[in-house]
């Protein structure tokens, strides 16, 4: 008798982890994923559009700024992590918190690697270049265009020194934290003709290389090659400086 | 119907401030989630807002879960 109860255990216990798998088979359409020790990489995901001082409707995808900042603090401040990887497929979004993400990225003490898959519009620009090292898919897209304003805009000459005052902002972050020029930046920025019914430029992967906006063509496996390369090289200079 | 105006679409038909409310940012098991409510009173897991890798792995904190 004593024999045959874990025996039974045995089955119950495989009964209810099977039925688990088949309840998450028919609500997500897939079976459950390994689990892995802790990790030294984290990773942040900026997708849809960047949410900044309005919030959006509900149907729109966004990544609100409020939630990042709290996590790249935690992540600068957990010695466990080592090192960051930005995944970028963004639309663009508010300025000012596009800005404020890239400084907060740009001003980490860890090494970080972003990679742009898909899309890294507009705002997408200065978080893809705060990073210690970018890459971006052969198929991804950045459009560089210049910033526009919605809601009340009062007709003043103003306004207008305000949205170029805001424009110069991106336009010094970009150039500072990548190798690509003011001049051509600005040139990209103000093309005419590449996009229809718009002023501006859509760069694709190997041309954002080329004019220097980009550090290199790649997906994850060179991002996190990268990155690690890099944490590497963090310790050593930890080493020497003790 | 063709509208034909300079004001923005979500200008003419603002969003419901119930849609607003649907959605929540909440702490589950110490990590942040993004929920909807469902019509049971129950709340479905939209995305989660981690950054650490291992947290994507695990079930409880899958997209799609009821919690």
């Amino acid at each position: 008798m004593a024999d045959k109860d874990p025996g039974k255990q045995d089955q119950n216990d495989d009964q209810k982890t099977q039925s688990s798998l088949v309840q998450k088979i028919q609500q997500l359409g897939q079976s459950s994923v390994p689990t892995a020790p802790d990790s030294n990489i984290h990773v942040l995901s900026i997708i849809g559009q960047v949410e900044g001082h309005v919030q959006l409707p509900p149907q729109n995808k966004t990544t609100k700024y409020e939630h990042l900042i709290p996590q790249i603090v935690a992540v600068e401040q957990n010695p466990k992590i080592e090192g960051l990887i930005i995944i970028l497929n963004t639309v663009g979004g508010d300025v000012e918190a596009g800005l404020a993400l890239s400084e907060m990225l740009a001003s980490l003490s860890k090494p970080t690697v972003s990679i742009v898959l898909g899309g890294g519009h507009s705002i997408g620009v200065p978080i893809a270049v705060s990073a210690s090292y970018s890459y971006i898919a052969p198929s991804a897209t950045m459009t560089i265009h210049p910033i526009r304003l919605t809601g009340l805009v009062i007709g003043v000459p103003q306004t207008f020194e305000y949205l170029d005052k805001m424009q110069e902002r991106v336009i010094q972050f970009v150039t500072s934290h990548s190798n690509i020029e003011e001049k051509k930046f600005k040139e990209l920025m103000f093309e005419k003709g590449n996009l229809t019914r718009d002023i501006g430029t859509n760069v694709i992967g190997t041309d954002a290389v080329k004019y220097g906006l980009i550090d290199g063509v790649g997906g994850v496996k060179e991002a996190i090659k990268k990155l690690n390369e890099l944490i590497d090289n963090n310790k050593q200079e930890g080493k020497m400086i003790q | 119907m063709i509208l034909y105006t300079p004001l923005s679409e979500s200008d003419i038909y603002p969003t419901e401030q119930k849609d607003y409310d649907k959605c929540q940012t909440v702490n589950y098991q110490g990590r942040m989630v993004q929920v909807e409510k469902q019509d049971d009173g129950s709340f479905r897991i939209l995305q989660l807002l981690s950054t650490d890798p291992n947290d994507y792995l695990d079930n409880s904190f899958t997209p799609g879960e009821i919690i």
